[in-house]
């Protein structure tokens, strides 16, 4: 199989990627949604996370509690429906803009913690894989991990098996990154499944096609030759 | 009947169509008609050609003479012209009728030694000064004369056999009259080509293969393109 | 009356006309037209070959298998929004030891406008009668026939084929789009079936048709002021003849010629 021009990088955020950041401690987080032309230009007033105290069990009888950001993109910028957003310790915010037509973006907060594209802890990064293919990734700012996806393509010759196919797509992969390893380090799934990628533990990293990356694979932003132990 | 027959192409030009076409000739270029020595026609022009004077011994200079032709009128078979009594027009040939002026400068010599003037007139530039002439009707019978190429090039010329005199006397001045002006004639017509592709007025291609020939009061040609 | 005749007959003719066709450049068009639900670009170009020729008392040259032979870049762009179905990611959750059930949201794609350029070929055949037309213009008379009936466009057995390779055109571009595989060939039989083989004629028909409509032959073509000799030398001018008038008809005997008739003057 070919590889195609499915390209994905956490450091650039498309409409099928989504981004989750867990907090952990109390406290006021701001934070931008920025595309690549905006690099440095953060000039507007910045959205805010604050995170109270745990009031007890999440939902489902969890103890974390998720919450979905919505971005927009219209007029040059990005926008999020409310610019605060109140969480308890422990509930994980997911991002995601569903327009196809917005550029890339990432999102910066003002702590080194929350940043997707330097990912630290307790954060991850989706992306649904839409191509057949072999997709190698690695770790932009310059540590040895990585891994690779395969991409089964998928012909369904019958509505059952269009049904079945879709039935497929609504169970992702997990791939959990902690103490610098990558388990597992190589996946199979179909066009159309969600891969996430979960980082427990990391000193910043990012998830980024090999092909954007070139021949060394690890000549990413920042430089960071972590060690994500 | 068709007209082109057994060939896929067929050209042919009517005898007042070839008429038309002498006369167009010898309108743009009428030195073919006319003729003159020296003291006549010093130098060939578009309207006369020169030609020598006759020469002769004890004559400085020759005899100047001058010699022109009315453009002929053809006819060709079947007749439609008239031509003298003798004079018949056999199938593929035409007939044609000119009328042609002889003149020649008589000059007077005095032939003394002591005639210092008429030396000096010797020596002088020729002037037609005592210019005598004499028109005569003139019938001719002819043939063409053709050639074509592979290619589709191709001319005709017109020929002439025999000519015809009328009413000179003694029939041995006829005679002699009749070759001299015959030979010019021929010589005349000879020189002038008409093109194969010009006689049908550049329509069409054709490969001649059969004629040019008189027929119908027409010259025509078959062929293939 | 001074006249010059010639005439062919409908083997000269054939010969005559097919070189006239041979020798017409080609000929080139370009514009849009509607191809099933598409607005199509094309651009075409094609020239013009073999036929038989009827000559047909008193002024119809009909040439059977008139052949136009044709070359053309089609270019369309397909909103696949109008073919495939509305698709969503659903929504998709995973259970992360130690910290629990997170869910993506649902995800819908927008399928692209892809563009489509397809070179093909072929050729189309029909039936034209040409009535003769001779005119002076600009001092030169000119004889040519002139197509006033054209029966319909016959397409040649390539046509059909148009709508594979336009298939095969797509196919790789669709190819490029994510999470189109399972869609992959209902796309592909959605956009033939809208263009189909009647909405491809349908297309190819008027575009090709005027070429065989306005086409026209020379037959014959001199100035009016007839250079019968060139000139040969300073005493020898060009010798002219008047054309003063040309007729063309078909003729009718034992075999049916084209005839021109060229009354001269000098």
């Amino acid at each position: 199989m070919n590889a195609s021009t499915d390209l994905f990088d956490s450091r650039a955020l498309r409409y099928i990627d989504c981004y989750g950041q867990r907090f952990m401690r109390e406290g006021t987080y701001r934070y931008h949604v920025l595309s690549r032309q905006e690099q440095g230009l953060a000039s507007r007033e910045p959205c805010t996370i604050k995170v109270g105290p745990r009031k007890g069990e999440g939902k489902n009888g969890s103890k974390m509690s998720q919450h979905t950001v919505q971005l927009r993109w219209k007029k040059g910028r990005f926008s999020s429906g409310s610019d605060e957003l109140e969480i308890e310790v422990g509930d994980i915010v997911l991002w995601n803009c569903p327009d196809p037509a917005a550029p890339p973006y990432e999102i910066v907060g003002d702590q080194e913690f929350f940043a997707s594209a330097r990912m630290v802890n307790e954060c991850g990064f989706t992306h649904a894989f839409g191509t057949p293919g072999s997709y190698a990734w690695a770790d932009a700012h310059g540590s040895k991990l990585g891994g690779v996806v395969h991409v089964k393509e998928v012909s369904c010759a019958s509505r059952d098996d269009l049904a079945q196919w879709q039935q497929r797509l609504s169970k992702a992969a997990l791939v959990m990154i902690a103490d610098g390893k990558v388990q597992p380090p190589e996946i199979e799934i179909v066009a159309g499944q969600t891969v996430y990628f979960a980082i427990v533990t990391c000193k910043g990293m990012s998830i980024t096609d090999k092909r954007l990356l070139g021949k060394s694979g690890g000549a990413g932003r920042g430089g960071h030759a972590a060690n994500c132990a | 009947m068709s007209l082109t027959g057994t060939s896929e192409v067929f050209a042919s030009i009517d005898e007042d169509a070839l008429n038309d076409i002498l006369q167009a000739f010898f309108n743009a270029r009428p030195h073919y008609r006319r003729y003159g020595s020296p003291a006549f026609v010093p130098v060939t022009t578009v309207s006369e050609t020169a030609i020598p004077a006759i020469a002769f011994p004890g004559i400085p200079g020759g005899i100047d003479w001058r010699i022109s032709f009315t453009t002929p009128v053809v006819d060709l078979f079947e007749q439609t012209q008239p031509l003298p009594p003798g004079m018949t027009l056999k199938p593929g040939q035409f007939s044609l009728h000119t009328d042609v002026e002889l003149c020649v400068n008589c000059i007077a010599r005095k032939d003394t030694r002591s005639d210092a003037a008429g030396a000096r007139a010797s020596r002088t530039k020729p002037r037609p000064d005592h210019v005598v002439c004499t028109k005569l009707g003139v019938f001719g019978i002819g043939h063409l004369d053709v050639w074509n190429s592979p290619n589709g090039d191709g001319a005709v010329r017109l020929r002439v056999d025999s000519v015809e005199l009328v009413d000179i006397q003694p029939d041995s001045l006829e005679t002699v009259l009749e070759c001299v002006i015959k030979m010019i004639l021929d010589g005349i017509l000879s020189r002038i080509e008409l093109p194969l592709k010009a006689l049908r007025a550049g329509a069409f291609e054709l490969i001649v293969t059969e004629g040019p020939e008189i027929e119908h009061n027409h010259i025509q040609a078959f062929g293939n393109v | 009356m001074a006249t010059i005749l010639a005439a062919i007959d409908e083997g000269g003719a054939n010969t005559l006309l097919g070189d006239a066709l041979a020798s017409i450049p080609t000929l080139s068009k370009s514009g849009s037209g509607s191809l099933g639900p598409f607005t199509a670009g094309y651009s075409v170009q094609g020239t013009f070959a073999g036929g038989t020729v009827d000559l047909i008392a008193p002024s119809t040259v009909r040439i059977e298998h008139l052949r136009f032979n044709w070359q053309m870049t089609l270019s369309f762009g397909i909103d696949l929004d109008d073919f495939l179905p509305h698709f969503c990611l659903p929504q998709v959750c995973v259970d992360i030891p130690c910290v629990g059930h997170v869910c993506t949201p649902k995800i819908c794609v927008s399928w692209p406008t892809i563009g489509v350029s397809v070179p093909f070929g072929d050729f189309v055949e029909a039936t034209a009668d040409f009535g003769i037309d001779v005119s002076l213009s600009g001092g030169q008379w000119k004889v040519q026939i002139l197509v006033q009936n054209l029966s319909q466009l016959q397409f040649g057995p390539a046509t059909a084929g148009i709508l594979v390779l336009i298939g095969a055109a797509i196919t790789p571009l669709l190819l490029a789009i994510p999470f189109i595989g399972p869609f992959l060939a209902v796309a592909v039989d959605l956009i033939l079936a809208a263009i189909g083989v009647a909405g491809l004629t349908g297309f190819l028909g008027p575009i090709l048709s005027p070429f065989l409509s306005g086409l026209k032959i020379p037959v014959y073509q001199q100035d009016k002021h007839f250079k019968f000799l060139p000139a040969s030398g300073p005493v020898d001018p060009d010798v002219f003849i008047e054309l003063d008038a040309v007729s063309a008809q078909i003729q009718h005997s034992d075999e049916d010629e084209l005839v021109l008739s060229v009354d001269i003057s000098p």
